[in-house]
């Protein structure tokens, strides 16, 4: 992908020059109102589009006529393939990597007609059955729109950075009616850090996005699942097992995209014209006997959730869905993982509760906050966001109570899913594209390195006190030219050698004004603070949080670069190969 | 200057651009959103009305396919999910019938339809306690119409299931809900009354019963259904004179209803035989005492031959009888109309001794109608004792 060449800065330069009608960051924020607004109608619109295809194609009943079922997902496949290959080629993969992409390697840039693209093409794939959801083209969606606005409105560099995540927000949480879970996501899953500014902009987004798609679509959550309550202490234990069921659910997720998707790009130019039609096929092969794969599936959710499928079947369909998606992805269709992750786990998650209230009637809870829980772990275990995962529960469910369960399924599908497969799905994509995009979830696992494993114990001999100051003819004989000398209120600061000879042989009482004020550190700050603070100073004292009186050690700069220099052999591994 | 004006007004231009477009936008949404929605309560009602019609055709299992297909159209219509749940139901599937109906009483807790559905499911579960608990929900929930029939209805019904359980507590139960419903329930509703009345019969409070029964017969008096319940409880009562004049009409309206034949001339020997009866001279006392101690010794003197002595006759009750013979042919010769007369207490050990001897014959001769009213009296006695 290229971008433009991007007039960097412009904003910045003339809000300087105060000729700006607002500044850069009033701006910003009001952008991601506008943006907000503009995602929620077009995640709107996409939604209303891909069930009027599927209306049309399949007619308005949940199960499809059986001679649609095989030439609709197969034709249209075809057709897709078409378009993406032709006209719209980089629509095919994940939106979350390509807000990403844009983020880290674009300077922000999406082009309009990948929103175009994602638009149509998701929409034909999603409508005519292929397992595949919505979530992730309207994240790209609104990612796209933010971008298109950024540069018309000729932001900043940084700022034409940071508006593509805050349309994936927008995108988002309009797609799933979920604003705390979106921002979270765009937060803990793209960007990566927070800031103030970048919180506000992206909660505003979502916060607006929403708005407008409850205006359009209604506020019910996105599930109606039946009232959760604890039977008993002891269900948490089967939750236990829905976490340690949906960590080994996400791993076969992942390791089957891992292994089929590479294959299947490698295949010649002209079979790519083929393969979304004939995964569309072997998916309507699978309707056949279960129609529920087909499509986003929200309304089989629901319908696990109320109890709708005996354990067996649920499982089955669990499977399957694995399948279909894995078919439906790999085969380069457009569409989002996160609509196929929480129809696996519902039907886990149901399957665990149904099987636990076979042994244990009296025990066991709603099969529905077993589907809810569910849907959670998968989403701790396949997309590796834990915090999203807790809190998308909470929102789509509408229930707090159901937070324990939560948290102990998602923990352990996350540890389980990282265990056994430790490229995150969306870097494991990223590098099946070819892209160096980096890995939060490895940024948040690597270790920070801090002043205490740099710093050295205080040798007398650079730790001088005014109020008991050796003779010059000692201090001349000290190795050094600069030492850390605390002054009469206790504070430690610095002076050169020269300048405490002269203070050791002056009787003058003004010695402290002599001290050198420098900065100071604690053991517990990041090195990177370190690295800021030392600038040409020799030394810095680190001293308790306590008692900045008291000398804990001494750090060089010298000290910092062999810290930093000894951690980077160790972390500095090869990714996993992505096949 | 000219350069930053510029500036601002390209800036401007854009935001106001930018706003203009995004009006265009909702606008547009709005049309398609008005036409997407229009066309989704349109299959939904097409849905739901099939699903209706194949209720109505008992066919549950494509009901609860049309339900689903309109609920998908309109997921939170809570008529949809109540329907399906209904079909459910009805299709033997309880289990997912249940969780529908929790999610929607989650959004309406306080709706009585729900409420009573959920409480059929508990009863059928055999879980009393939320059984109960949800069908109080349902008395005491919201129902747009008919609000007060709707709730009597559902407290007979917690009421017969309460009965049905045919235990202790269960039946205590029942008589306190019997109780609330008889201060509910308005004295015209002729169908309750009769119910209320048959209901405190079954729970033996026999006196309320016969209130309810009154009160529908103020209303019909020839109501057969309330003319034998009031004939019933006032028999229960020992209230003869009371249970006769409920009889008449029926034995009148249907001469070959033998149960109430039967009853009718229980009675009236009844009242016949009873030398308590209000308003009688002593002389008339003293008859009816007489009268009643020849029934009681002939029955026993019959059970006493060999030839009518059950096998299972215990050695214990045949002395019994022997004794009580044995004392009622002594005091024989003393129980006449002339002495009892003038001895009022000479009645009521003359009327004790018939008693026991009507008891210890019990096993061995069969009762004929005064052996019966005999004992219905000695009930009587033994009551006011």
């Amino acid at each position: 992908m290229s971008a433009p060449p991007l007039p960097a800065g412009d904003v910045a330069a003339d809000k300087a020059a105060g000729r700006r009608l607002l500044g850069e960051d009033q701006l910003f924020l009001l952008l991601s109102i506008l943006i907000g607004v503009l995602a929620g109608l077009a995640v709107v619109c996409f939604r209303m589009t891909i069930d009027s295809l599927r209306w049309v194609l399949f007619g308005s009943g949940l199960l499809p006529p059986r001679q649609r079922v095989v030439i609709v997902p197969g034709v249209v496949g075809l057709v897709v393939a078409f378009l993406v290959i032709r006209f719209f080629p980089r629509v095919r993969g994940s939106g979350v990597n390509q807000t990403k992409s844009a983020l880290y390697i674009y300077d922000g840039y999406i082009p309009g007609s990948t929103i175009i693209g994602k638009f149509i093409t998701s929409a034909l794939a999603i409508g005519s059955g292929q397992s595949l959801g919505p979530e992730d083209p309207s994240l790209q969606i609104g990612a796209g729109l933010a971008s298109l606005i950024g540069r018309r409105l000729k932001l900043s560099r940084n700022n034409l950075r940071l508006i593509a995540p805050v349309g994936a927000a927008a995108g988002l949480a309009a797609a799933f009616n979920t604003p705390i879970a979106a921002v979270l996501f765009v937060i803990e899953e793209v960007i990566g850090r927070w800031n103030a500014g970048v919180l506000g902009a992206v909660v505003l987004a979502a916060v607006s996005s929403v708005v407008v798609e409850r205006w359009f679509l209604g506020a019910e959550p996105l599930f109606r699942a039946p009232g959760y309550r604890l039977e008993s202490p002891g269900e948490l234990f089967a939750y236990a097992i829905l976490g340690v069921a949906g960590g080994l659910a996400a791993m076969v997720f992942v390791k089957s995209i891992k292994f089929l998707r590479p294959r299947l790009t490698a295949m010649p130019r002209w079979t790519q014209y083929l393969l979304p039609g004939i995964a569309g096929a072997l998916i309507g092969v699978i309707g056949l006997w279960f129609p529920q794969v087909m499509g986003a599936g929200y309304d089989y959710m629901d319908q696990a959730m109320h109890d709708q499928y005996t354990w067996e079947v649920l499982g089955i369909l669990a499977g399957l869905k694995i399948l279909a998606t894995v078919l439906s992805f790999s085969s380069g269709t457009p569409g989002g993982l996160f609509a196929p992750t929480l129809f696996i786990g519902a039907m886990v998650g149901s399957a665990v509760g149904g099987v636990e209230r076979l042994m244990f009637p009296h025990l066991t809870g709603p099969l529905g906050a077993y589907a809810l829980v569910g849907m959670g772990a998968l989403f701790a275990g396949i997309l590796r966001a834990p915090m999203t995962s807790v809190f998308f529960v909470l929102e789509i469910s509408g229930n707090y109570a159901i937070i324990l369960p939560v948290i102990i399924s998602n923990a352990l599908a996350y540890l389980i899913s990282r265990s056994l497969q430790p490229t995150p799905i969306f870097d494991l994509l990223s590098r099946q594209d070819g892209l160096d995009l980096p890995s939060l979830e490895e940024d948040r696992e690597r270790a920070v390195l801090r002043v205490e494993d740099a710093m050295r114990p205080p040798t007398p001999q650079a730790s001088i006190r005014l109020d008991a100051l050796p003779p010059p003819e000692v201090i001349e004989s000290l190795p050094g030219e600069f030492f850390l000398v605390q002054d009469y209120n206790g504070y430690w600061g610095g002076m050169s050698k020269t300048k405490l000879l002269e203070v050791a042989s002056d009787q003058a009482s003004d010695k402290d004004a002599r001290v050198q004020e420098i900065p100071h550190l604690h053991p517990d700050h990041a090195l990177d603070v370190a690295m800021r603070r030392i600038g040409e100073w020799p030394l810095l004292p680190v001293v308790h949080r306590a008692d900045g009186s008291k000398l804990v050690g001494v750090i060089s700069l010298a000290d910092i670069l062999e810290t930093y220099r000894q951690p980077a052999q160790a972390l500095h591994q090869l990714p996993e190969p992505a096949d | 200057m000219a350069s930053r004006l510029k500036i601002i007004n390209r800036e401007r231009l854009l935001l106001a651009g930018l706003i203009v477009v995004i009006a265009a936008f909702f606008s547009l949404t709005t049309f398609l959103a008005h036409a997407y929605h229009r066309k989704q309560d349109q299959f939904g009602r097409i849905w739901y009305r099939r699903g209706e019609q194949a209720l109505k055709q008992s066919r549950p299992a494509d009901a609860v396919e049309d339900f689903r297909n309109a609920l998908a159209y309109s997921r939170d219509n809570d008529l949809y999910r109540l329907h399906l749940a209904e079909a459910l139901m009805a299709d033997h599937r309880p289990q997912e019938a249940r969780s529908h109906l929790l999610s929607l009483w989650e959004e309406e807790p306080g709706d009585g339809t729900i409420n009573l559905e959920l409480a059929r499911l508990a009863a059928m579960w055999g879980d009393t306690r939320q059984a109960v608990r949800y069908y109080h929900a349902a008395i005491y929930g919201v129902w747009p119409d008919e609000p007060m029939e709707h709730r009597w209805q559902i407290r007979f019904e917690l009421i017969e299931y309460l009965l049905q359980r045919n235990t202790v507590q269960d039946t205590k139960d029942a008589q306190a809900e019997l109780v609330a419903l008889a201060s509910e329930l308005p004295p015209q509703d002729v169908e309750g009354q009769t119910r209320l009345g048959t209901l405190f019969l079954r729970v033996g409070l026999n006196a309320r019963a016969l209130a309810a029964f009154e009160a529908t017969l103020a209303a019909q008096p020839n109501l057969m259904p309330a003319l034998k319940g009031a004939s019933e409880a006032a028999f229960r009562m020992s209230e003869y004179q009371i249970a006769r004049h409920y009889l008449l009409p029926i034995v009148a309206q249907d001469p070959q209803d033998q149960s109430s034949l039967e009853m009718l001339n229980l009675c009236e020997l009844v009242l016949k035989l009873d030398p308590f009866a209000r308003g009688l001279t002593s002389r008339e006392r003293a008859l009816r005492a007489v009268h009643d101690f020849q029934i009681a010794l002939a029955r026993a003197q019959k059970c006493a031959a060999p030839a009518m002595r059950p096998a299972t006759q215990t050695t214990a009750s045949a002395s019994d009888l022997s004794s009580l013979l044995a004392q009622a042919q002594s005091r024989k010769s003393r129980i006449s109309e002339r002495v009892l007369a003038g001895d009022p207490s000479a009645v009521d050990s003359t009327m004790d001794l018939a008693f026991k001897l009507e008891k210890a014959s019990a096993p061995c001769a069969p009762a004929g109608l005064a052996d019966k009213a005999l004992g219905l009296l000695a009930q009587q006695a033994e009551a006011a004792q």
